[in-house]
């Protein structure tokens, strides 16, 4: 607690003391000692030495305290050992098997909005989470984030204690100059809030609270991924998607952005089960994808269109004309797009009626919300498939306005909750300069970030898994967020902050967030609520009244501008707005459409590059309204040509030693207002070149027999499209194995999979699987066990995309087994290909002969505790092997998990039952895309999905016959539009 | 300078030959260029060593390898090394098999190159492993687990072949020793020199009982040495050739392996005779007339591994499979084809300078064909190695890798061991086999007869 209020004193002291020399020196020590600056220096270091320092203790009465001390503490350790019992741990709680897992409810939020999560303890440690099936925003499944909250919760970089100007600090330092400050708040205002997104409804009540003590207190919300703030709120929407049969998507990325994607994905993907005797075929909805970024909703789309951001309102007001909505009858079409294709986009809309359902971006101004919303309501689709959202408690104001404040000088103390934004204002606004104004400044946030070293005090925040909280989903459903483990760190909950600065000190976390409920449920049973609460992951409460959605009235056509070249920051797929940019998983994780991990780059059409004369990997320098910013490019297939897009979540500088100096700071360049898009951007060519670390080099299919697909009118006309001309399985040298027990298989159905990246962290989590680095992604030493290969096929412009998630084979007759020398992998009597670590001399002879190359090989000690990015022990599964160097290891459909189960249903005297188990990825996958059971029981959904007509081996040809299989996509385009679509997946245009 | 009819047999008497021989090892003076060529290749080797410590202390990750390309450098020189070893059995056991006098003189060092280049072809699939420590693992000793190697894997022909190799060049090498041995120790002066060659040469005294047994030894050795050399590199190609990957699964590998190894091989046997002939002057018993042998016996092979290329690039062609045509369009326009076409310049477009006999009889002629025959034929195996799972079933896989400084470290470094090896043997053992050369003198000039 180096509380120097009078620094400028003490230094002074101190520069007189530097000029003294020899016997003075000693004289002049006594006199800065008497100082009272020194004095107060010494209360408030050492504040139990305030008494002695007081009582004048002598020089020889404290060397002989002293050498009294010496000799007691000698004293004790001579000792005889102090005759006490320590029992044995034998009589345990129920319920708790020491190495079998317990699971806790809990929730993590993302901007804000609740995500229920099961957490997966060993012995009171966290090593796992999985969606709450329960849970109406996780329905089992979660994504690649909340998945890797399990590394950020064991981050050896997270903050550790209280900094006062960067100096570790203590509580009570901190609640004295708190103390101090309140009274003045209360009389004269001054203090600010500034939060990101918040949905806690304890949180919110204590700001209410705050409200009543400070009736000045402004609150601002910094929600760096919403784009500009606007007069007119955006409306409160949600959406019902499996309720809709034709869905248009204008720049949201509704499958993989914002706080319903999950539900959205399982709704939209989930139930493309393609089958020629159903009357809608078995392929309910059809999506349109407009989208000013490659993203997985595109890929996933039936028909896309790549857009220019700006140019995205006037297609909805193009629309809205065709489909009579009041007040659009002057729009024009934008450029570039095919009247035609807007048209018949306009007729399946208007059949599809209440069906339609049109979900604009959030990177998107609130015009093109409203206009969404009229098109939704003229569509009728208001009601059924369009439904209103709990709106987001209405703040003060946004970051550009608190930026305005402080320039007024109405801040004097500014409380700044688990938000960055230092990092990530908008470089317009200098808000690094702008905080430095505020007298007192306190920073909540779980790393010593940039806005922690740039405010006076900063507070280390508990991590979602270790502290007491609450948040809401898109719909409004609570949940709490339960600890799962002490705070690592001693971080501290937003709740204590903001009930000491209502003057309660002392408040516990857990406390703070029952009150809320208790005060909620004044008559019931509160601990029975709140104990089933806790226990099903969410909260019953009466569904607040159903608010009528405001329908926008005065709507007008947005005005067609050149823009010029276009500039457009999104989120990055993996890091978000840049909070997870310390989580190794997440920087290593291939990001679904470039494939590109840790450095990020500009992104930009193929057309651009050939015009500027670009190669993928050479600098730009970006330049907008006076800002630079140099970066490499990234040539991606399918952006729009005029548009530059920057993933934001890169170029920290203060995470910690994963995250800092990984990629550039895109926030540098954004417009004051926060907008998402602005045009005015000039980009100057360079000669430098970065090698850019992406995980796959090859972007084609080349006619190869690994991915079928078709569409609808394909399929009906031949629906075995995708089985083999000669059906049965050629022959093999070597014996048919016989499996009298189990035998394990998997289907991976290509219609429903979105490429969201989320089995390949649940894999990496599940299987301790190391974090390589930039350098050795680039050499190809990635380690992933399930990877999501990429295809384009069709013209670099406008390019259909395609993934495929590949594990291991696991085939049937194993090209890897009986070319390894030592029997290191070996078939198992339930049809797995094993690998015995133990046995790997490290040939590498098994990834040599793999057809589909899913073998990952240690090349380096990765899983060393000194290697530069090691996971933390604690974060690993306790049961999974941590491979050392020289070994090659793969996909083993999570073989422990399987084992536990056949021991569970071994001990229990009972069948294993379909469905008991789940691989790691089957059961993150938000759209159900992965089965995995055993195909010895004709009835399990996995030998059910092999029987699907669409069922194919992957290069079946080599006669391997994987026990993996996929099923073939088949897509449901509007056979109105005469696009270019070539119905074979081999291409040969698409770009390299 | 030769006086032989063919220009093959020194003119010397047996006598004066064996005095020749013997002065080279016994002779207290000893070359400055030996000296030279010794501190050379020590330094070159010591290159080797560091990439040995290195490798063995951080891990194979220090090799350019990757996920579709895992084999690389260690498996490239382990072939190269192995190929060029088999010219040296070829030449002590078949050329003798087939009553070729002119191998007499060669056959020496022949053996001895055979021998380093087989230690260091076996060291390299050590290097090669992620676990070297435990590459026991291969052999079938008896262990709790009652676990075998498994038979059905090609490497673990791979490790019987080397090591059987190695037995049997070491003991075909010393046995071809012994009554050379003996003649060192007759002829020493130095105590020292009595005792160490006294000791070698096992009481060798040159009996007839002694030379019947010698006679019936090598015979022996030289009718399992034949097939020894088809064995070993085929087996060597198999490690390929039975897998499933595309540019790998030849049926033509095997003879086709054979006829690159002992291209290679006879280039360096060519190369190794010119040393020995600057060196110690060797130029009558190591005539032009044997370099042109060995030039033939390489135009021979070369033309062999022409015809596999044809063959190889045909039967891609026939398959009618995607895979093996892409491998193949891959390697003549992909990011690896400066060393396929590197490779048909050395091996297809130079390599036939050896139909010229000038050339052949050509000091530098020859030695610039050798050196372009080993690096041909190292390019071979590059190509063959690397590129076929760079590009091989799933273009989501496909990926390139850089060989990294290590790579051509323990590369370079393994040519300074080599000549460290054998600067040292022909320094210390009679680099041209006297027995040998006085029964060709004595068949030749005498009349007597083998």
């Amino acid at each position: 607690m180096i509380a120097r209020e009078n620094d400028a004193e003490v230094a002074a002291l101190r520069r007189a003391l530097g000029q003294r020399r020899g016997r003075d020196y000693w004289r002049s020590l006594e006199e800065f000692a008497d100082t009272p600056a020194f004095q107060r220096l010494i209360e408030e270091d050492f504040p139990r030495l305030a008494p002695l320092w007081e009582g004048r203790v002598t020089r020889r009465g404290l060397l002989g305290l002293m050498a009294a001390s010496l000799a007691l503490g000698g004293l004790t350790a001579c000792g005889p050992q102090p005759p006490e019992q320590i029992a044995p741990y034998t009589r345990r709680p129920e319920d708790l098997l020491p190495g079998r897992p317990r699971w806790y409810a809990s929730t993590l939020p993302l901007d804000g909005y609740a995500r229920g999560v099961l957490v997966k303890t060993f012995e009171g440690r966290p090593v796992k989470i999985e969606g709450n099936p329960e849970h109406p925003a996780s329905l089992g499944a979660t994504d690649s984030i909340a998945q890797a909250e399990l590394l950020g919760l064991y981050d050896p970089d997270r903050s550790r204690t209280i900094r006062y100007r960067g100096s570790a600090s203590s509580q009570g330092a901190f609640l004295e100059q708190l103390d101090r400050r309140r009274s003045r708040w209360a009389r004269e205002g001054g203090l600010c809030l500034l939060t990101g997104p918040l949905t806690s409804p304890s949180q919110r009540a204590l700001i209410e609270r705050l409200r009543r003590r400070y009736p000045e207190l402004r609150w601002y919300r910094h929600a760096p991924l919403d784009g500009a703030g606007d007069p007119d709120p955006r409306p409160a929407v949600r959406y019902r998607l499996d309720r809709a049969r034709v869905i248009l998507d204008l720049d949201a990325d509704c499958l993989d952005q914002g706080p319903a994607k999950l539900v959205h994905a399982r709704h939209v993907m989930g139930r493309r089960h393609p089958d020629p005797q159903r009357q809608d075929h078995g392929l309910p909805n059809r999506l349109y994808c407009v989208e000013s970024t490659p993203s997985v909703t595109g890929a996933s789309s039936d028909h896309r269109l790549p857009l220019a951001a700006p140019d995205v309102p006037l297609f909805a007001a193009a629309l809205g004309r065709r489909l009579g909505v009041p007040g659009l009858a002057g729009a024009g079409d934008p450029a570039g797009v095919d009247p035609a294709w807007l048209d018949a986009l306009a007729d399946d809309l208007r059949q599809a009626g209440d069906g339609a359902a049109v979900i604009p971006g959030r990177a998107q101004p609130a015009a093109l919300h409203r206009l969404a919303l009229a098109l939704n309501q003229q569509l009728g689709a208001v009601g059924h498939t369009v439904l209103p959202a709990p709106p987001l408690a209405p703040a003060d104001g946004d970051l550009p306005a608190l930026a305005e404040a402080i320039n007024q000088g109405r801040v004097d103390g500014l409380l700044m909750l688990d938000t960055n934004p230092v990092y990530s204002a908008p470089g317009a606004l200098e808000f690094a300069d702008r905080l430095a104004r505020v007298p007192f400044s306190v920073h909540l946030g779980q790393y010593h970030d940039e806005t922690g070293r740039a405010a006076l005090w900063h507070l280390p925040a508990a991590h979602p898994l270790e502290r007491w909280d609450d948040a809401r989903a898109f719909d409004g459903t609570a949940s709490v967020l339960q600890p799962t483990i002490v705070p690592l760190f001693g971080g501290f909950s937003a709740q204590q902050v903001l009930a000491a600065f209502d003057g309660d000190y002392r408040a516990d976390a857990r406390e703070l967030v029952r009150a809320h409920w208790r005060r909620q449920w004044p008559d019931d049973d509160f601990e029975g609520r709140w104990r089933a609460a806790l226990q099903r992951g969410w909260i019953e409460e009466a569904p607040a009244a159903p608010a009528a959605l405001p329908m926008p009235t005065d709507l007008t056509a947005p005005v067609a501008a050149d823009h010029g070249l276009v500039l457009q920051w999104r989120a990055d797929p993996a890091l978000h707005d840049g909070h997870y940019a310390n989580n190794g998983w997440l920087q290593e994780l291939p990001r679904p459409l470039t494939k590109l991990t840790w450095d990020g780059a500009a992104l930009i059409a193929p057309a651009l590059a050939a015009e500027k004369g670009l190669r993928r990997g050479q600098h730009v320098i970006l330049e907008r309204d006076g800002r630079r910013l140099e970066v490499p490019v990234w040539i991606q297939p399918g952006q729009p040509p005029r548009a530059v897009t920057l993933y934001l979540g890169q170029g920290r500088t203060a995470v910690g030693r994963v995250g800092d100096g990984v990629g550039v700071n895109a926030y540098r360049l954004m417009p004051a207002s926060g907008a998402l898009q602005a045009g005015g951007l000039s980009l100057l060519r360079t000669d430098r070149f970065s090698e850019l670390a992406d995980t796959q080099q090859h972007h084609r299919v080349e006619g190869r027999d690994v991915l079928k697909e078709t569409d609808l009118d394909g399929f009906l006309e031949d629906p075995a499209f995708a089985r083999p001309a000669h059906p049965e399985p050629p022959p093999s040298l070597y014996p048919e194995w016989d499996y009298p027990g189990h035998a394990w298989g998997m289907s991976i159905n290509l219609n429903s999979c979105t490429g969201c990246n989320a089995c390949v962290t649940a894999c990496q989590a599940e299987n301790n699987i190391p974090i390589v680095g930039a350098e050795e992604v680039r050499r190809g030493h990635e380690m992933h066990w399930i990877r999501v290969d990429r295809y384009f096929q069709g013209p670099a412009e406008a390019p259909e995309t395609r993934f495929q998630p590949v594990p291991c084979m696991h085939c049937e007759k194993a090209p890897c087994e009986y070319v390894c020398p030592v029997e290191a992998t070996q078939h198992n009597s339930e049809g797995l290909n094993d690998m015995v670590y133990n046995r790997c001399v490290g040939t590498r002879y098994c990834s040599q002969n793999c057809p589909y190359k899913v073998r990952r090989f240690n090349w380096y000690h990765y899983t060393d505790t000194a290697a530069k990015l090691a996971t933390p022990a604690a974060a690993h599964n306790p049961d999974v092997t941590v491979r050392s160097r020289g070994v090659m290891e793969k996909c083993t459909y999570c073989v422990q998990r399987i084992n536990q189960a056949e021991a569970d249903a071994r001990n229990a005297g009972r069948p294993l039952r379909d469905g008991e188990l789940k691989t790691a990825c089957q059961q993150v996958c938000p759209t159900g895309a992965i089965e995995f059971g055993d195909l010895n029981d004709p009835r399990s959904a996995v030998s059910r999905a092999k029987a699907s007509v669409l069922d194919y081996a992957m290069l079946g040809e080599l006669n391997t016959r994987p026990r993996t299989t996929y099923q073939a996509e088949v897509r449901n385009p509007n056979p109105a539009i005469r696009e270019h679509r070539d119905p074979a997946p081999n291409d040969p245009e698409a770009p390299a | 300078m030769s006086a032989g009819d063919d220009g093959l047999v020194p003119d010397l008497g047996r006598g004066a030959l064996t005095d020749r021989v013997r002065a080279t090892v016994l002779g207290r003076r000893t070359p400055r260029a030996w000296f030279l060529a010794l501190g050379l290749a020590t330094l070159v080797s010591l290159l080797f060593l560091l990439g040995v410590v290195y490798v063995l202390s951080v891990g194979v990750g220090a090799f350019g390898l990757n996920i579709p390309v895992a084999w690389g450098f260690p498996i490239i020189n382990t072939i190269w090394w192995i190929g060029i070893a088999h010219a040296g059995t070829l030449i002590s056991a078949v050329l003798w098999l087939t009553r070729q006098d002119w191998r007499a003189s060669i056959s020496r060092s022949a053996e001895a190159m055979a021998m380093f280049a087989i230690v260091l072809a076996g060291s390299y699939p050590l290097l090669h492993l992620g676990r070297p420590w435990l590459a026991y693992y291969l052999l079938p000793y008896p262990n709790l687990m009652d676990l075998w190697p498994q038979w059905r894997s090609p490497l673990v022909w791979d490790f019987f072949a080397i090591a059987s190799y190695l037995l049997f060049t070491a003991s075909f090498l010393y046995l071809s020793l012994l009554p050379d041995l003996a003649s060192l120790r007759d002829g020493a002066r130095r105590r020292f020199q009595q005792l160490f060659y006294g000791v070698l040469a096992l009481g060798w005294r040159n009996s007839a009982r002694h030379w019947a047994r010698y006679e019936q030894a090598h015979r022996v050795l030289a009718v399992i040495a034949a097939p020894i050399v088809v064995s070993v590199t085929g087996t060597i190609s198999l490690d390929l050739a039975v897998s499933i990957v595309p540019g790998f699964h030849f049926t033509i590998f095997p003879p086709y392996f054979v006829a690159g190894a002992l291209y290679s091989g006879f280039a360096t046997v060519a190369i190794i005779a010119i040393i020995l002939r600057g060196l110690f002057g060797f130029r009558d018993l190591i005539t032009r007339a044997h370099l042109n042998r060995l030039g033939i016996m390489m135009l021979c092979f070369v033309l062999v591994v022409d015809y596999a290329y044809l063959q190889e690039i045909f039967t891609a062609f026939y398959t009618g499979e995607a895979f093996y045509r892409g491998v193949y369009f891959d390697r003549w326009t992909g990011p690896y084809a400066p060393y396929y076409w590197g490779m048909i310049l050395c091996n297809v477009v130079l390599a036939q300078g050896l139909w010229f006999r000038r050339l052949r009889e050509s000091v530098p002629g020859l030695l610039s064909l050798a050196v372009i025959a080993d690096i041909g034929m190292w390019l071979e195996r590059f190509q063959i190695v690397i590129t076929s799972t760079h590009k091989d079933y799933m273009p989501s896989a496909w990926d390139t890798v850089r060989p990294t400084a290590w790579d051509w470290l323990t590369y370079a470094g393994s040519i300074g061991v080599f000549f460290v090896l054998l600067l040292l043997f022909i320094r210390l053992m009679p680099s041209v086999s006297m027995h040998d050369m006085r029964a060709l003198l004595h068949r030749r000039r005498e009349g007597g007869h083998g």
